[in-house]
């Protein structure tokens, strides 16, 4: 069957383990939750819990060591389902020590709760869960999802908030850590732990941008043990990339065909680590078609200079609870002298201010990124027939301002992103704060960091988690005459 | 008669037919449509409207909604009038759900329902299965059928299963063979444990783990059912 990524805040969690291991260690407790959803046929299911229904009194027997849900509490989460748009579930514990695995018991309750819940919201996933918990304190999990008329299990369960804890399920196999990368992480698990480089191994980092930030990004995480790598840029190699783009050997400059960024970093990765997977697509982290295998991942790195990107990564933090670093560069001078090299970095998690609360978003560029070109030449034309009028022609046209960079500033970029991911999947560091700026060049490096709260009227604080069942308050989506994303085919090239 | 008649004869049929099975008394379970043909009519009990979507009267809760997703009335019993276009909620007493029994237990009470034979696995420490329903034979029974729980021994398999209890309020107790001994709860309810020991001595083959079961046992207690006093 297909595996499944499970997703849910820490406060959820946290509010999920007390319920149902009220009784612990020897008598089991359940709850109903309530799961968001995206779904595409290549890509599979992506899960949210968005809420618990506890049971109040009564409504589970209480005397009994085992789970049993009584009647009233059955008819009241069927009726609640009809009253929105997210799919129903149970998550119930088992005895300290006893595996999580569905007794014949756990197959009847849940046949009988899918086939109930069908009936008042047909054509929603219903999804299982059972924790348990061994004598040392150590959490396991499995999960199964009803979905189109079959079973599918979960894979994995991620915990996302300040920090990301990413379970694996009991009944499924985990991928073993290559001997050969053993070895070469040495260095690394001395500092970290073995247990890091198996959960970096295990982890799936989407990259978004692969020019001057990503580039480096991408090779930094295949150096630290990343097991898969999505990789997403609509861009084609260029000479003037070659000062800031990893990867772009000159032979590629002799070809007659540019070759697409995505299979330049994708082959630097492959000669880091031939294992790792790597998934190069010629496309945009805001085409639909993309969301089913970006929400794979356990992070996003947003490395373009684009405003539509930084709104992206932000969308998928709180919408889809995929966690985003935003790393942005920029060069300052007065006259000839350089007087900043700055740069921005942003941790984008749920519960967290969006872009738009961060007041990070120029919204003349993120138009004009999604102009045609006809578009573009007749709001010159305007500005200019304005212009001519005595008018001023900004109302029609604005040239977006371009960012200078340095190789040497993106490199330190992505290095940058590349390692707070590893901080997030490993669970071992985590940035000081949300976001914060720096400039090379001043006293003390000139470090500006600044809180800042989600407005609570903002999609950001109402809709997290909530997936496609949001779709009302999705903020962003692609031009429609932006061409279709393609999955390349990587291949060793031959110089 | 000719084409068009004919054909005018027949779309008439089809609008009756069309006709008659709106005119069909149809309710709603949980939302689903039944109608005649489905067993629907007029006066109903309440276990023929749970036997619509699978269950009995013994093992649903039926209530009549109001419209409102909120406004629900209280369970139902006995004979009910149906009218057309009636919203039903029809939900299982109880659900279970748990760790269960070791898969052994599991796999001989999946051998007990393959025969037609309920029993039920409560979890606990000691585990019981309860056998559901089990007829009473014999001339002058007080009762026809009635439930019997036996607790898994400490050590199962290995260890044999002994004894039996019946609900405390049973006719049968002091009647059956084996001493009344002590009051125990299980699944919420109260049960005798009574002294029948079939394969210690009791008329049963000794005890022997690779044959003997639950599946087994309950020929001993039927056996046992069948001879009181």
């Amino acid at each position: 069957m297909n595996t499944i990524t499970l997703r849910m805040t820490e406060n959820l969690f946290s509010r999920l383990k007390t319920e149902v291991f009220r009784r612990y260690p020897s008598q089991e407790w359940a709850t109903f939750i309530e799961c968001a959803w995206h779904h595409d046929p290549e890509h599979g299911l992506a899960l949210n819990v968005v809420d618990l229904r506890e049971a109040r009194e009564g409504e589970l027997d209480g005397s009994v060591d085992h789970v049993e849900f009584a009647e009233p509490y059955s008819l009241k989460m069927a009726l609640e389902l009809e009253g929105h748009a997210f799919g129903g579930g149970v998550v119930h514990s088992h005895p300290q020590n006893c595996r999580p695995f569905p007794s014949v018991v756990d197959d009847d309750m849940d046949g009988y709760f899918s086939g109930l819940f069908d009936d008042f919201a047909p054509g929603r996933p219903y999804t299982s869960l059972i924790f348990s918990v061994d004598e040392s304190g150590k959490f396991s999990f499995s999960g199964r999802v009803w979905f189109e008329r079959r079973w599918q299990k979960v894979e994995q369960l991620m915990v996302v908030g300040d920090t990301l804890t990413t379970f694996m399920a009991a009944n499924v196999a985990s991928r073993p850590l290559p001997r050969l990368l053993k070895a070469r992480l040495q260095r690394f698990t001395s500092a970290l732990g073995e247990e890091a480089a198996e959960r970096l191994w295990r982890s799936t980092v989407t990259i978004g941008g692969c020019g001057g930030t990503g580039s480096p990004a991408g090779h930094s995480l295949a150096r630290s043990g990343v097991g898969r790598i999505i990789l997403i840029d609509d861009d084609l190699l260029a000479i003037h990339n070659s000062e800031r783009v990893h990867g772009a050997w000159a032979k590629y400059f002799e070809r007659k065909e540019p070759p697409p960024k995505v299979l330049l970093l994708a082959d630097l990765i492959k000669k880091v680590n031939p294992e790792i997977e790597v998934i190069p697509v010629f496309g945009n982290i805001l085409k639909a078609e993309l969301r089913g295998l970006i929400l794979q991942s356990s992070v996003i790195l947003g490395c373009t200079d684009t405003e539509h990107g930084r709104v992206a990564v932000s969308e998928l933090a709180y919408r889809f609870l995929l966690p985003g670093f935003q790393v942005n560069v920029s060069l300052e001078s007065v006259g000839k002298t350089l007087t900043g090299q700055i740069l921005q970095f942003t941790r984008y998690v749920p519960g967290g201010a969006c872009a738009y609360c961060r007041g990070q978003v120029d919204s003349w560029r993120l138009a004009v990124e999604f102009m045609t070109e006809d578009e573009k030449q007749r709001r010159k034309l305007d500005a200019l027939t304005a212009e001519l009028r005595g008018e001023s022609g900004d109302t029609y046209w604005r040239n977006p301002p371009i960012i200078p960079t340095t190789g040497a500033l993106t490199t330190i970029g992505g290095e940058l992103a590349a390692d707070f991911a590893v901080g997030a999947i490993t669970g071992r560091f985590k940035p000081a704060s949300d976001f914060f700026e720096m400039n090379l060049l001043a006293r003390d490096l000139g470090v500006v960091s600044a809180p800042q709260r989600p407005s609570p009227d903002c999609a950001c604080a109402t809709v997290i988690g909530h997936s496609n069942q949001a779709s009302d308050k999705a903020i962003i989506a692609a031009p429609g005459h932006w061409a279709p994303s393609r999955v390349l085919k990587y291949v060793s090239p031959k110089y | 008669m000719t084409e068009v008649a004919k054909r005018e004869t027949e779309l008439g049929e089809h609008r009756d037919c069309e006709t008659k099975k709106e005119r069909q008394l149809h309710i709603f379970i949980n939302r689903q449509k039944f109608n005649e043909t489905q067993g629907v009519k007029p006066l109903m009990t309440v276990d023929e409207i749970a036997q619509l979507v699978g269950l009995t009267a013994e093992t649903a809760v039926v209530r009549r909604s109001h419209g409102e997703s909120d406004n629900y009335g209280p369970p139902l019993s006995g004979t009910i009038e149906v009218k057309n276009g009636d919203q039903f909620f029809v939900m299982r007493k109880n659900v279970k759900g748990g760790h269960g029994s070791d898969p052994r237990i599991e796999a001989e009470l999946a051998l007990l329902r393959g025969s037609g034979q309920i029993a039920e696995y409560v979890p606990g420490t000691p585990g019981a299965v309860i056998y559901k329903a089990l007829p009473v034979t014999g001339q002058c029974a007080p009762l026809s059928a009635t439930d019997v729980m036996v607790q898994v021994s400490a050590g199962y398999p290995a260890a044999m299963l002994d004894r039996a209890a019946l609900p405390a309020d049973s006719p049968l107790l002091g009647r059956v063979k084996g001493a009344v001994q002590e009051a125990i709860v299980v699944a919420g309810r109260p049960w005798k444990l009574v002294s029948y020991h079939p394969h210690n001595g009791g008329g049963a083959e000794p005890w022997n783990a690779q044959v003997h079961g639950f599946h087994s046992y309950i020929r001993e207690v039927l056996s046992w059912l069948g001879d009181f006093k």
